[in-house]
Formats: C-alpha cells, structure tokens, sequence
C-alpha cells in the first residue's frame, strides 16, 4: 500500500474499539489511517487467523464472522490499514514512528486515537516460567487465531470468563480439560452472574458455555491456585493448593494455561506523559480522560480497554465515542448532532459498564495469590529478578517503582515490564505496607517494542550522520 | 491426537522447516511459535542468570520470551509465519 | 532535624559524594533531592570513564575520578558494576584523523596517556570495530560504571555514614540566617545547617536564584540507547574523534549506546520526549563503528539533562558574599572526575589547602 505521510486521525489498534473510530471518522470524509502489528483486523479478541489459512465455506463461528465484517467495512470506506507494523515511537504533535519488514516509516497527524488494547495479567508462582506454562489469553489465541489446540491434555488457572471461555472453546474442538483451577468461589460468580443480567446475550451463551463444561466432567477446583509447577519428563507437574484449608492435589499434564484477568496497555499514554489514575477494577492504572475518552492533550483519545478494562463489548462505543468528539472539534458535526449521538451510546456503554465491573470482581486478584509467592520465583522474566531482589530493594530504601526498576533491573528487559509491573507494585505495596498508588508507574519508554537495529539504520552514508558539532575540547 | 484444527481452515501447502539442524514438517503460514509448541519444541530461549528454559507465553507480542534466531537474528517468533526451509535456532541465544 | 553541621542540597553523584567525604571525616552532614538519590542525570547517563572524551583541563581531575571509581570498595561499595576497559577512540576520515591527533595530543599535554594507533593495531585490540577507520586513539584508562546502579550504592553509603537522607524534598526557600542556613521546600518543610553545598545538577541556576546569584546553566537533554543482551560484540569503550558516540557494552551483555545526541526536555515540568532522527543518527554512527550491533534489538531508549555552563567548565568552590556556602556542578563530561571533585569539595570545606581556582564561579557572573 502507498501510504500518505499525513492522515486526519490516526488509530494505532484494530481491534473492535479502533475499527468502529476508524468507521465512525471516515463516514464524514475524514482521512482515516489505521495501523496494527498483526496482519489483520480484530485486535486479539478476534484475533484473525493467519493469512494463509482458508476459510471452508460451510462452518463458522462468531468471533471469525465479526473479524470479516470489519475487514468488509475497512475496505468499503476506504480506510488506509498498515498491518504487519510495529509502532516503536510516538511524539506528541502527533508523529507516529513504525516499522515493519522493510524499514521503517514516519506518519503525522493532528489527532490521534490510541486502541492498543491490553496485556493479560498473571501473578506469578513457583514454576510459572516453566516451557509450557502459558497465558489463558494466549491459549484462546491458539485455539481462534491459530485453530490449534495447545495440547492433549490441559489444565486451566486463574480466574475471571476467559477461564470458562477456553475451556469451552477446547471441549468445542475436541480436545480435553483435565481441570479448571479458579482462584474464586462458587459464591463469587452467582454473586457475579446478577451484574450479568444487564447483558443477557452474553448470560445465555456464558450459561451454555458452563453447560458444556459441566456435561463433559471437567473438574473444576474452585477457591484453588497453582502453588507450583515443574517439568516432567512428558509434561509438567502441577501442583493444586485450596485456599480455604491448603489441601493440595497434584496432578500431571502437558499444558497449563493461566491468567488473572486483564491489566490496560499504557506504553504509549505513559510516554507521552498524561496522567493516569489507580483502578484496581479497571486492571491498574489508566490514563486520565474525559466522558468522550480524550485525554488532556490535545488530540489524544485512549479507547477501549487501554482506557480501562470494560470488555470488548464496550470498546466499540469508547471508539464512537472518541469519533464524535473529533468530528465536533473539526466542525464536522454540530453541537446538536454530537448530544444526539453521543447520549445514545454513553447510555448504552452505562449498561456495559455494569456488567463489566461485575466481570472485574471476579478478576480482582486475591491477596492469597501475591502472599503465595515464595522468595525465589522469577518475577521479571527478563531478566530473572526474583520476589527477594524486589523485597532487598524496598528493604535499602527504594520507594517506588522506577527506583525499584533502577536498583533490581526488573523492567529493563526486552518486555520493559510489562508482564511484571503489575505484580512487583503488589509485592512492594504488601512488603512495605503502602498503598499501590504510592509506587507510581514506570515511565513510560521507547522503543515500544524491541526494535531491531538493522531495520532502524536503514541504508545510509556516513557523511550524512556526521553533521555534528565536535563536542568541547 | 492431532493438535490441528481443520474443520474450518483450509492450511497452505506443507513446508519443512529446520529447527536445531532438525527437520520438521509444518504448513506455511501457521505461526512459528505455535508449530515450535505443537512439535514439542517448547524450550526457544535460555534465561539470562538462572539459565532456565523459557517458552511461549502470551503469544500477542508482549513478553519477549518466545524469541528465536531467523537467520541469526532474534525475532519473536509468536509473529513470524512458516516460510518453506526457515531456519530457526533455539536455546542459549546469547551464545551465537 | 538538629544540629546539621552541612546540608547537601541534590543528591547526583557530586552532591553524594561531596556528603559522604564530608561525613567520613566526622561531620554530620544531609543530603537533600527534590527525587531521590541519584535518580537524575547521575542515575541515568552513559557511565562513561574516559578520558577520551574529557575536556583538556579536567584531565588530571578525570584520572584521579577514574582511579576512585576503579576502587569503589575502598570508599563506596563493594556492589557496583565498575570495569577497566581498554578505550578506542576511532577516526572514519581524514577530517577526524587530523581532529583526532590534535584532540589527543592536547589531552596528552594534560596527562593522559592517549596514543594514536594504526588500524591495524586497533583491529588487533579490537577485531570487532569497522576495518574502514582510518585510526585510532588508544588509552588504557577507560571503563564504565553502571550508572543505574549508584543509587543504590550511595543511598546504602551515605546510611553506613550516619548521613541523613532527605528525598522528595524541592527546596523553594534558602534563608541565610545569622550563622545558619534554613531550608524551606514547596510543602513548607524546614531544615536547618550551618553550611550549606549546592550541588543540583541542571537545577543550580533556579537554586543559585534563591541565593541571588545569577548565572546561566545549560540544559542539554540526552538520549540514551540499549541493545537487549547480545553475546561479545566489543572488548573495548568506544568513541570517535568528534565526540559524538560513546559505546561499551556491559557485563550483562546489553550495549549502551550514547554521544550526547540531543532530545527535548523541559527542566521546569520535568517533561522530556525522544527526537526519532536523532536516535536514528545515533544507532548508526554506532552502526558504523560497529557493524555488528545491527544484528541487535534495541529494548529501551531514555534521556538524562546534562548541565553545562557558558564556557562548559565546572563551577566548584566557595560562593562569593556569602559565608558557609559551597557550590559543585557543570563538570563537563563529569562522570569520570564526578567523585573526586566531591572530595576536592569536602576538602575545602574541612578547611584544607585545595586550588579549585579553575572553577571559581566568578568568572560566570555578571
């Protein structure tokens, strides 16, 4: 694709909140750009499959038939997508900086609408950086995207829907569960279930889904969490603990998938250095933003769940939203046109709303989790610093988290913290008995991703980097 | 038990790639990391101090852990699509 | 707080170390930081011990720095990241080959011992730099210390030395009372001392201010790159002839690359932001030098605000018209002379006979 340097709006992430901006903007004539680091549309929610996989005509499901609507509604209006790239940079103003195979590429626009979605927050345990141990959410990527199933057997942790979602999904494609280890009661999600009623499309199909699980036998460890994991010679061992009385299970499989619900993408809100706000319901911290879901500076909007977890569907109307209030600010729309519009869909995202923090409560991380971690587990992955180094840390003096980051090297690494962040603030917060807000975030930093320096360079002649001046002598 | 699903996709063509100067069969353009999990290839890099084994884990671009070498570089390999005769290497990456 | 005989006002590697001599020879002394210790420009720079890239006449000040740093044990900690390494200074052209001889032998003239080399035996020193330098300067003093790392080391020093810790604390007021100086920050906190060192990095002009003295200080921010962990890639601390690179890598394997290319930063919010170009600049004259790094990922870009006067010397000694007060800062490249000035200091406090004539503030004002 032949891409213009300058755009009208630009939306990093396809998912579900960045393609209805994207629709909504492009409906008024405005010059859309959307741009995702996979090579398709959906975000991970819907998760394409890959481009070489062919659709057989006769079967579907849900998640795929929403990926291709919004592939058809991209194209009809005329929408420029960059897939495949990587944003490693943006500066305020609004310079988006990306690369992709080829090289790199530079776009500008005055308003920019960030949908980067979120990561999957998973509390660490003894053993969890063992081959084999992988994210719930990458699980589900497995089996939609990559129509694969991670193994024979597998054993699902955590809490929240995506645990019934997978597991679901796996008994769907034939494979087997051989448990499901929920951090929460049973009570929790009957409790849960009442905020369900404000979405009862999603309440009938979660029933159904529970059915399934249910008529299949899988058995389902409630109050439970992984105390430990270890490599066998054909799979791992997998230590089972029950909060209430310590009872532990053991049992042998090839795959464990976890995760503790979902925690915002802030990399590139912290680096263009907007406030942000402690939300343990909404996954952590989240930027700071008006009902319209614009930011304090100018021309910057965070939708979806970036903007604080609420689900995907919530995300679309954060996305509308966002579009409405760009359409007013360029004149595109009146001031009667925007209340009309908006009102509908900040009424119906209320709704969502409700039934989101009812979902959150059940991904609200359980003290026993983070008390459960002993002194020598990995907590950054990275770079192998363990629960000990970040106690030491806090121990000689180091009050927040950058410090902590400075003194331990947590963070450093190629994922700058972000499978960790959440679970070094929770352990320092419990350590030195502060509350999280008091840590602050990791500032934020470039290069978003790891950028590969050959791609960087690009080719160049030496005369043309060495118009600098001769430091002093 | 096969581990691919094919009710619904149709794969592309079947590739050999090498993995270690082992070969093994794939189909081109699945995703890299989950043909390395699937084939039992769980072990991609070697942790910096502790030297443990680490493996695909989040599979959306985000944790880094499932870096290989594609020709001789390291790529994440949860975006890396199967091209025929793709040569990977896993383990001690920082030892080339 | 009582009975404060110095209050250290910035905690950077020059206020710490200012404080910690201070406090080994009996004083009781605090060291005060609007962050935390070592959280600014010293907690966030190259780390660079050279003195290839060293101003002329800080040289003889940069070898003294260069030996304290190589013996941290001895005075800071026995756990920081501190190496000798061999340094390389490269010229690519003919331009930078004259630039580089001329540059060297004034260094030389100062005392280091800096030797131009042929390609061939930089190749030989280290095979890993690009084969297309025309030569190359050489000097055995060189190294790096993780600058990361010093915040740890000198909160736990300056603790060990009974030295009272103050962070967060943003000086707004400085009341020269009769005998004694009383400190006030923005949340109204007050301590007193009977004398008092200004050491606030890119901040001493606004501090300065509160002492009527004007004079300006430069801010230049920097950016700073970081490869992920790569297996040896350079033996040797890097450099060129112009000045613009500084490159090593550490002995976790990750490769700092560095040279003072500038980004955006606002010292009165705090605010900074990379410039792409720049960075881009950056990576490839590092590139260029060593062609191997292109096979690398970069993982973490920052900047740090360098502070430098208006003829790029420090400025170290007694402030004039007023009584028990001190200034340390602007140490050009100051990494590597950083805590011996800070000894220089503390001497002249206690009362020892030390030339800091070179950096009187004088010169700047007016």
């Amino acid at each position: 694709m032949c891409y213009k340097k300058e755009y009208d709006v630009i939306i990093i992430g396809a998912g579900p909140s960045g393609v209805k901006s994207a629709l909504t903007c492009s409906k008024k004539g405005l010059k859309v750009l959307i741009i995702d680091s996979n090579g398709n549309s959906g975000g991970q929610i819907y998760r394409a499959p890959p481009k070489s996989y062919i659709k057989k005509s006769e079967k579907t499901f849900e998640e795929n038939l929403i990926q291709l609507k919004f592939s058809e509604d991209l194209t009809k209006n005329n929408i420029d997508t960059a897939y495949n790239h990587t944003v490693w940079q943006v500066s305020p103003g609004f310079k988006i900086d990306a690369f992709n195979e080829n090289g790199t590429i530079q776009w500008n626009t005055k308003n920019l609408i960030v949908a980067t979605g979120t990561y999957e927050k998973i509390i660490p345990f003894d053993g969890w950086t063992t081959p084999g141990v992988i994210g719930l959410a990458a699980c589900t990527i497995l089996l939609k995207a990559h129509q694969t199933l991670p193994g024979n057997k597998i054993v699902l942790a955590g809490n929240g829907p995506l645990l019934i979602s997978v597991a679901y999904y796996i008994l769907k494609f034939g494979g087997k569960v051989d448990a499901i280890v929920d951090t929460s009661s049973k009570f929790e999600w009957i409790k849960s279930m009442i905020s369900l009623i404000f979405n009862p499309k999603n309440f009938i199909q979660g029933i159904s889904w529970i059915l399934k699980i249910i008529f299949s036998r899988v058995p389902i460890y409630s109050n439970s969490l992984i105390n430990k994991v270890s490599k066998k010679e054909n799979g791992i061992s997998v230590e089972i603990q029950n909060i209430k009385n310590k009872q532990i299970k053991k049992l042998t499989t090839e795959v464990l998938a976890v995760g503790h619900g979902l925690t915002p993408s802030t990399d590139i809100s912290r680096l263009l250095k907007i406030n942000h706000s402690y939300d343990d319901l909404k996954g952590g911290w989240i930027p700071k933003l008006d009902k319209y879901f614009k930011s304090s500076m100018k021309g910057l909007y965070i939708v979806g769940d970036g903007s604080g977890i609420s689900g995907a569907i919530a995300a679309e109307e954060k996305g509308e939203l966002a579009a409405y209030s760009i359409l007013k600010d360029l004149k595109l729309i009146d001031e009667t046109e925007f209340e009309n519009n908006t009102s509908k869909v900040i009424k119906k995202l209320k709704r969502y709303e409700i039934f989101a923090k009812g979902i959150a409560k059940l991904n609200a991380t359980p003290k026993s989790l983070i008390e459960n971690i002993s002194n020598n587990t990995v907590i950054c992955r990275c770079e192998d610093i363990t629960k000990k180094d970040i106690i030491h840390a806090a121990e000689n003096g180091a009050r927040n988290l950058n410090q902590i980051k400075s003194w331990t090297r947590f963070g450093m690494g190629p994922c700058q913290g972000r499978t960790c962040q959440y679970s070094v603030a929770k352990i320092a917060s419990e350590h030195l008995r502060c509350n999280i807000k008091d840590l602050g975030y990791l500032t934020g930093r470039t290069p978003l991703r790891p950028f590969p320096l050959d791609k960087a360079i690009g080719d160049f002649e030496y005369e043309e980097i060495t118009k600098v001046e001769a430091a002093p002598l | 038990m096969n581990l691919r699903i094919h009710d619904y996709f149709e794969r592309g063509k079947k590739v050999k790639i090498i993995v270690n100067d082992e070969t093994i069969e794939a189909f081109e353009g699945e995703c890299l990391s989950v043909v390395l999990f699937i084939t039992n290839k769980k072990n991609l890099r070697t942790s910096p101090k502790l030297k443990e084994n680490r493996g695909m884990f989040c599979m959306m671009g985000s944790c880094q852990e499932c870096v290989v070498l594609l020709d001789g570089k390291k790529v994440t390999s949860c975006n890396i699509f199967i091209k025929d005769g793709m040569e990977i290497k896993t383990g001690n990456l920082n030892v080339l | 707080m009582n009975n404060i005989d110095i209050a250290v006002i910035g905690g950077g590697i020059n206020g710490s170390s200012t404080a910690l001599h201070l406090a080994k020879n009996g004083l009781k002394v605090c060291v005060i930081d609007k962050d935390s210790i070592c959280r600014g420009a010293s907690g966030v720079n190259a780390g660079t011990l050279t003195m290839h890239m060293t101003r002329a006449k800080l040289i003889p000040f940069a070898k003294k720095g260069w030996e304290l740093w190589m013996n941290t044990e001895k005075w800071l900690s026995n756990n920081i990241d501190v190496k000798k390494k061999n340094g390389l200074c490269l010229a690519f052209t003919e331009e930078e080959e004259k630039l580089l001889n001329e540059r060297s032998q004034i260094r030389k003239e100062y005392g280091a011992d800096i030797n131009i080399i042929s390609k061939s035996e930089a190749l030989k020193i280290d095979p890993n730099i690009n084969n297309k330098i025309k030569c190359a300067a050489f000097c055995e003093m060189d190294g790096y210390v993780s600058a990361n790392q010093t915040g740890d080391a000198y909160t736990k020093a300056l603790k060990e030395n009974n030295v009272e810790i103050v962070e967060n604390f943003e000086v707004s007021k400085i009341n020269n009372l009769n005998n004694n100086y009383e400190i006030i920050d923005l949340h109204g906190g007050k301590i007193n001392a009977k004398k008092i060192v200004l050491a606030a990095g890119v901040y001493l002009e606004k501090i300065l201010k509160l002492v009527d003295i004007n004079i300006k200080i430069k801010c230049f921010p920097q950016q700073l790159i970081v490869t992920e962990r790569m297996p040896e890639l350079l033996k040797t601390v890097i450099t060129v002839a112009h000045g613009k690179l500084s490159l090593k890598q550490f002995e976790n394997g990750t490769v700092l690359i560095g040279g003072g290319w500038p980004g955006k930063g606002n010292i009165e919010n705090g605010y900074n932001e990379t410039i792409p170009e720049n960075l881009i600049g950056n990576m490839r004259l590092a590139c260029h030098a060593i062609p191997n790094l292109k096979n690398s990922r970069v993982s973490r870009v920052w900047l740090g605000l360098e502070a430098e006067t208006d003829d790029a010397m420090p400025i170290i000694g007694e402030l004039p018209n007023l009584k028990n007060a001190f200034i340390i800062g602007s140490i050009h490249s100051g990494y590597t002379s950083g805590p011996y000035m800070g000894k220089l200091l503390s001497e002249k406090i206690l009362g020892n006979d030390v030339d800091l004539s070179l950096f009187d503030i004088r010169r700047l004002m007016n």
